[in-house]
């Protein structure tokens, strides 16, 4: 990389860094607190990509592009999947959840499973397993930042790896700084901006994208295919359902519960800005898959395919831009290894020391419980990456399977089904992991033409529903449970336009005044 | 429960009539405004240390602690008045102090840590500010009882549990 390219990464941090002090400064503080409270008022649009600028991961801008490169349009099923992941997940569950969570007054998602589905086993195995999977995700990122970072500085791998480690480490311990809003924002504007000035510029290098297909017709037709190249996975249906179900319904198996916070006006910002947040998907997540499959052209002799988009951007944009866009992309990358660290902390400290260690832990005892586990996750992950790095691409399908697998049906039913209880979220969280695992390690796709997402979640939806149905007499669904569900999942007898001013967050309030007026069946 | 006593209201800009129209507005159906209800929080005020790039700075956050429920959240700056409960239903809070001081800790020191996506001690002084009420317009359409917040203007209806 030119000098241009490590003058302009140092300026890009320079912005971020004189933004958040700018809002510091400005805001006396006020901004920090309405950035913490949720008070934002930076309007939907900003808001839209300041949410998407922490979940854009390694995968997009490495296991994506290497996809694309290496299987050619077969890799859009996975683009597939990712667009539609996030509308199935809000629609599916979001909403009852959201509000399911709010009643049980549960702060991390592993703290809710355990209220719907009552046992310390639920929390026990649901919170490890999470921080094992979540481990594989964080190894993805340093991976992906370790990359990065060698080649936009051109230091040795190894010692670039320890410099993403330790800026990671160093967000996480100290950070904070960095997540106000007008940072997060310019973040994903010029992410958003770079990746697309990317794709415009493969294309327009290759003649346009008709140009680019018949180009690859002649290299490798089958690259144009949708059952990948050589025709690899030509009617393997099940390994197809297992690409498009991965970030689809995967995501399902990956709740945010939201802490409650009470505004004291209407929240109307959050919803446009949903809608925002969507149309930035629909544009985003297919560009770094394209950008995989122009790279075929642009990048023939391409020794490592997940660096696809960052040499596509080093070749054809202009050093200043090149250095803006890297920069940013490695800022998205560590922000969301310092996200998953920090969410690998709160669930080990809280849902495992607090809940079965020390239960009267002080703050400081917690506060060194995470950071014991976060030192110790970044250490091995250090190790492995440096050792035997997998690609990016294979982690966070692996995680991304067992750990939708394991939670989906239990997710899902928690909201929909009455009848699902402990016994049958239990073992279908054990088996779902379980299947999902050894189909991977067993090389069962090859043989199966299944993939292991597939197989795992067709496994821990029957278990859920054959152990839930014999187990109702041994362990019944508490009616307090039954009764949350009722109000989750409707609002009673009233017209549809007046379902979108009901505020799910007054639920708890609603069902203490009706007790206390003698309405509902809980009086 | 109408014993008369002086409450400490979060001020609201929806009054019954406000509650009355919004409400006949989005269902074209006749409403009537049957009473208001008085819901009891216990406010917090929480001091705490959050680490920035110019050195840690000291903040202050709301938490209101759900009286009946026991459920923590985080509040924006809210106004409030003094009224007496003479004409209103009054609920009685249910949850003990320390409940509420616990909840209101661990729900702030959770929700800074989530926010800043850091971990750090955030040395969380906690101080009760006693209780206070909002009040919800209890609104009947048709054969149905709706809640309305006087200061969000947010509803949920209450034999939703029948539904």
């Amino acid at each position: 990389m030119s000098g241009t390219v490590i003058l302009f990464l140092v300026l890009y941090y320079v912005i971020v860094l004189g933004i958040g002090y700018w809002a510091l400064r400005r805001g006396g503080g006020e901004d920090l607190e309405g950035f913490l409270l949720g008070g934002r008022q930076v309007g939907p649009i900003a808001t839209a990509l300041t949410l998407q600028s922490t979940s854009m991961s390694g995968y997009m801008f490495l296991g994506a592009g290497g996809l694309g490169f290496s299987q050619g349009y077969w890799a859009l099923w996975y683009a597939a999947g990712d667009i539609g992941g996030g509308l199935l997940n809000l629609s599916v569950i979001g909403r009852r959840m959201r509000k399911m969570s709010q009643m049980m007054a549960s702060l991390t998602s592993i703290e809710y499973l355990e209220k719907r589905y009552p046992s310390p086993a639920i929390r026990l195995v649901a919170g490890s397993l999470t921080v094992f999977l979540l481990g594989f995700y964080v190894l993805a990122q340093l991976i992906a930042g370790g990359k990065g970072m060698a080649l936009v500085t051109g230091i040795p791998y190894p010692l670039a790896l320890a410099i993403a480690v330790g800026i990671i480490l160093a967000y996480t311990f100290m950070g904070g700084y960095l997540a106000v809003a007008y940072t997060d924002f310019f973040q994903s504007l010029v992410m958003l901006v770079g990746v697309m000035w990317i794709v415009i510029a493969a294309l327009s290098e290759l003649g346009g994208l008709t140009a680019a297909n018949t180009a690859i017709r002649e290299l490798d037709p089958t690259l144009l295919s949708v059952w990948g190249k050589g025709l690899g996975f030509e009617g393997q249906w099940g390994v197809v359902a297992g690409a498009v179900l991965i970030f689809s319904i995967g995501y399902m198996g990956w709740p945010h519960v939201v802490t409650r916070h009470m505004a004291m006006s209407r929240p109307a910002t959050a919803r446009r800005a949903g809608l925002w947040a969507t149309a930035w998907s629909l544009l985003f997540v297919p560009a770094p898959y394209l950008v995989g499959i122009l790279a075929i052209l642009i990048l023939p002799g391409l020794d490592d395919p997940e660096m696809a988009i960052f040499q596509v951007a080093g070749q054809l944009l202009p050093a200043a831009v090149t250095g803006l866009v890297m920069a940013a992309i490695m800022a998205a990358i560590m922000s969301t290894a310092d996200s998953l660290l920090l969410q690998t902390g709160s669930i080990a400290s809280r849902d495992i020391y607090e809940r079965f260690i020390n239960p009267d832990a002080s703050e400081r005892q917690m506060v060194w419980v995470s950071r014991g586990l976060v030192v110790a996750v970044a250490l091995i992950g250090y190790v492995v990456a440096l050792v035997e790095p997998p690609t990016v691409f294979s982690i966070v399908i692996f995680a991304t399977s067992v750990l939708g697998s394991a939670f989906l049906p239990a997710y899902v039913c928690a909201v929909w089904w009455r009848k699902a209880n402990t016994a049958g979220a239990l073992a279908s969280m054990i088996v779902g992991a379980t299947i999902a695992f050894a189909w991977e390690y067993a090389g069962l796709v090859a043989t199966t033409q299944l993939h292991p997402m597939f197989s795992g979640v067709v496994c821990s939806t029957i278990t859920m529903i054959v152990v839930s149905l014999a187990t109702q007499k041994l362990s019944p669904v508490p009616p307090h449970i039954l009764d949350a569900m009722d109000v989750a999942s409707r609002v009673g007898p009233i017209p549809d336009r007046y379902l979108a001013a009901t505020e799910f967050e007054l639920a708890n309030e609603a069902a203490a005044v009706g007790r206390a007026l003698g309405e509902g069946r809980d009086e | 429960m109408n014993k008369v006593k002086m409450l400490t209201l979060i001020r609201g800009e929806i009054d019954a009539r406000a509650a009355l129209y919004k409400l006949e507005g989005m269902t074209h159906q006749i409403a009537v405004v049957e009473r208001s209800v008085l819901y009891p929080y216990s406010r917090f005020t929480a001091r705490c240390d959050v680490p920035t790039m110019i050195g840690r700075k000291s903040m202050t956050v709301n938490c209101l602690v759900d009286g009946i429920n026991g459920h923590a959240a985080t509040a924006d700056d809210f106004a409030t008045d003094t009224i007496d409960s003479l004409n209103e239903t009054c609920l009685q809070a249910a949850i003990s102090d320390e409940d509420a001081k616990r909840a209101a800790r661990r729900t702030v020191t959770h929700r800074l840590g989530k926010q800043l996506r850091v971990i750090a001690p955030f040395n969380v002084q906690l101080e009760s500010a006693g209780t206070v009420y909002r009040r919800f317009w209890i609104v009947r359409i048709g054969d149905q009882r709706i809640m309305t917040d006087s200061v969000t203007g947010g509803m949920h209806p209450l034999n939703a549990t029948a539904a």
